[in-house]
């Protein structure tokens, strides 16, 4: 029976396997290379700490790092948790729609075990895939992470690439079983999958746990927030409302500096409401809390998925 | 190998057990079986005329009614009386009454197809009566 | 002992539609068993209702005095069903569609299973879907014959495969009843060949039973009388009139007869199965157009 779950789903386990090992191809020598890089620019000591020598090492080194890191950044791997989801849940809603379940389902095994196989297979192939995936990007996320912290990729390290494996997974099967058509399942599915994660990160993500906020005049200096994920920040009033006039006021109190570069003139700004300076942030503590939450919620609708669709099939003529 | 062959006429109208009945009474009356001969076996039998196993047991469960052959647990079925069976005599004077009728009948002016329409009259009325 | 297949008043409906119903039949043990019927008429719900891939609607349904749905586990091993598509895994091998009904079934004949493939000629290493339709027809026979069922459903084996195929398919499955102890229940709308390879029939016909018994006695009983139009009332008062047909002086009955007393004044003809068979769906056939003329 595993030797059977494994057999029909070979060929959309080699094709994963060999996106991963593609990946893999790129990104392990892509993080072998950041990784010395960071070394032979000792940012290990620009860690928490600016200063101008420091400034010109850290823009030294994300411009060196490499074409992959414009990959990453764009936001385009983050579709691979999804790919392999749904393309794991092929297999599954193919045997429906060619009507070849009834084979199965007329041997000696009953639909009961015969769905509880297929599911442990497929579910254990995908977060092997989903772990495989997080291992390969929070190595080689390292050296970024240490310098700006952990959550401009967020998606790519920890748990959660696990929590989207799963959902992957669970809303193609819930999908195809409504549609009885495969094909038209995965295109929906991964569609739907895109969607959710776009509402996710850039609605939802920030709201799971209550962001910090803080409030304070141009002249005194805020929370340190230097790995911390900063959701808003900018001129405010001192109730923390942030400024909303228009963008000629700020130019209008914009003077030179010692240096040559621009400032804001305090008073100016104060005389239009808008002489503090007001942050939303997330710190950097609750980076695992908050992966905690998000792989929760997407896990724990991928198991609602799951037990839909198995209960559809279990009820299927 | 299997000692005969079973035919089926599948136009006779003759039940399927009957034919296989009449073969092997006729191969015992021919001598081309005799005491101790298997008859083919009922999956030998299946798999040449693609029929039903139950047919061929019935067949052979009345051949043995009828003392033809025995059935030997394990084994099969085996014939056990042999030619020349008692209808021999009668039926040479039966083919001679049936030749002479036919004479009369195309004396009588009789084509083909009236002499089929009245056989088969009197076949299924001597039916009836049996 | 429990008959192979008994159902009471068995119905399954989809939506406001019966694709069964009513269906009370009986299959003895040993026997093979004609499903017959025009398209449409419950004869592959039947068989769904009975290897447990269906659930009935209303009424009952034992396999083998089991339950097929509620006592699977142990009703499964023991039926052998065959769907109308011969469904196979496409990208398997022969090989590997054989390992596939080894993993699936604890009583699995892997020598038999083996020695049908050769005997077939069928290559091992050859992928399912470069089969012709006749071969792969002989892999999922092969496949529900070694898990040594005690009863075997076979939905239309025979309809998509060509003559010879046919004979073929046919040959294996009643090599399979003279080997071992085996019932057969096969739904066909193929009428011919059906006397010599079955000893029991049902009829299905608009999602009931019509006929059902051994094809002997069916035969043995029907007759077609052709007579007066006057008396034709009188005959059916005696025997079950399955269908009538009139002319302006005539009648001509399809009858179901109660022993074998026939009035002088009717004629009396043998019918062979395909006839009976065709008068019961003819039966039909003439019931649904009235019900639509209603």
């Amino acid at each position: 029976m595993i030797w059977l779950s494994w057999r029909q789903q070979r060929l959309e386990t080699l094709i994963i396997a060999a996106l991963l090992a593609a990946l893999a191809a790129a990104f392990v020598p892509a993080g072998i290379h950041v990784a010395d890089l960071f070394a032979q620019q000792h940012l290990a000591r620009c860690v928490d700490r600016q200063n101008e020598a420091c400034s010109f090492a850290i823009g030294n080194f994300a411009n060196r790092a490499g074409f992959l890191r414009s990959l990453v950044e764009g936001g385009w791997l983050n579709l691979i948790p999804g790919l392999i989801g749904v393309a794991l849940a092929a297999p599954l809603l193919l045997d429906l729609e060619n009507r070849t379940i009834r084979l199965a389902w007329t041997q000696s095994v009953t639909r009961r075990r015969w769905i509880a196989t297929k599911g442990i297979v497929a579910l254990g192939t995908v977060l092997a895939a989903g772990a495989a995936f997080s291992l390969l990007f929070t190595w080689y996320q390292r050296p970024f992470d240490r310098i700006w912290g952990h959550w401009d990729e967020f998606g790519f390290e920890g748990i959660v690439p696990l929590g989207y494996v799963l959902f992957g997974l669970g809303l193609a099967l819930a999908v195809g079983v409504l549609l009885r058509r495969s094909a038209a399942a995965l295109v929906v599915s991964f569609g739907a999958y895109v969607a959710a994660r776009l509402f996710v990160q850039s609605w939802l993500r920030q709201r799971l746990v209550a962001p910090l906020s803080a409030t304070w005049g141009l002249h005194a200096s805020g929370p340190n927030v230097s790995h911390a994920w900063v959701i808003t920040e900018g001129p405010s009033d001192r109730a923390g409302h942030l400024f909303s006039g228009s963008s000629n006021v700020v130019q209008s109190c914009a003077r030179p500096g010692p240096n040559g570069a621009k400032g804001l003139d305090p008073a100016c700004m104060s005389r239009h409401g808008a002489g503090f300076t007001h942050i939303l942030y997330q710190p950097a503590s609750r980076f695992w809390e908050i992966q905690g939450l998000e792989f929760a919620l997407f896990g724990g609708v991928a198991v609602i998925l799951i037990a839909f669709a198995a209960w559809r099939v279990l009820r299927t003529d | 190998m299997a000692l005969i062959e079973f035919h089926l006429d599948s136009r006779s109208g003759v039940p399927t057990y009957l034919q296989l009945v009449q073969q092997v009474r006729h191969a015992v009356q021919l001598g081309i079986l005799g005491p101790g001969d298997q008859l083919p076996t009922v999956k030998e039998v299946v798999a040449g005329l693609t029929i039903n196993p139950n047919t061929v047991l019935k067949a052979y469960g009345a051949l043995e009614n009828e003392g033809i052959a025995e059935g030997r647990r394990g084994q099969g079925t085996f014939v056990t009386t042999s030619a020349p069976s008692p209808l021999g005599d009668d039926v040479g004077k039966l083919r001679r009454s049936l030749r002479n009728w036919f004479a009369q009948a195309r004396g009588a002016g009789l084509d083909e197809q009236a002499i089929e329409a009245l056989l088969s009259e009197q076949r299924s009325s001597a039916r009836k009566v049996a | 002992m429990s008959a192979a297949l008994e159902t009471h008043g068995l119905g399954r409906r989809y939506g406001s539609h019966w694709a069964l119903q009513g269906c009370t039949l009986e299959i003895p043990r040993g026997s093979v068993t004609a499903l017959v019927g025009p398209n449409g008429a419950g004869k592959t719900t039947l068989l769904r209702l009975a290897v447990g891939l269906t659930r009935p609607s209303a009424g009952s349904v034992r396999v083998l005095g089991l339950d097929p749905h509620a006592e699977a586990a142990e009703a499964l091993p023991r039926v052998g069903f065959l769907a109308q598509e011969h469904p196979l895994f496409g990208s398997f091998t022969v090989a590997e569609m054989l390992r596939v009904g080894r993993e699936l079934n604890p009583s699995w004949d892997d020598e038999a299973a083996r020695a049908r493939i050769a005997e077939l000629d069928l290559p091992l290493k050859k992928k399912v879907r470069s089969l012709s339709g006749g071969q792969r027809a002989q892999v999922a026979l092969t496949l529900a014959l070694a898990k040594r069922p005690e009863l075997l459903l076979l939905d239309e084996p025979v309809a998509s495969l060509d003559p010879l195929a046919r004979r073929e398919f046919m040959q294996s499955v009643l090599e399979a009843v003279a080997e071992r102890e085996l019932t057969v229940l096969l739904s066909s709308h193929i009428l011919a060949d059906l006397e010599r390879v079955c000893d029991h029939l049902v009829i299905l016909a608009a999602g009931r039973t019509q006929l059902a018994g051994a094809i002997d006695e069916i035969v043995a009983s029907h007759r077609l009388l052709t007579g007066p139009r006057d008396e034709a009332e009188d005959v059916a008062r005696l025997h079950e009139v399955v269908r009538a047909s009139h002319v302006e002086r005539q009648t001509t009955l399809l009858v179901r007869a109660n022993g074998h007393v026939y009035d002088a004044r009717w004629t009396v003809h043998e019918l062979d199965l395909e006839e009976i068979v065709l008068g019961y769906l003819g039966q039909d056939a003439a019931r649904r157009r009235e019900a639509v003329s209603a």
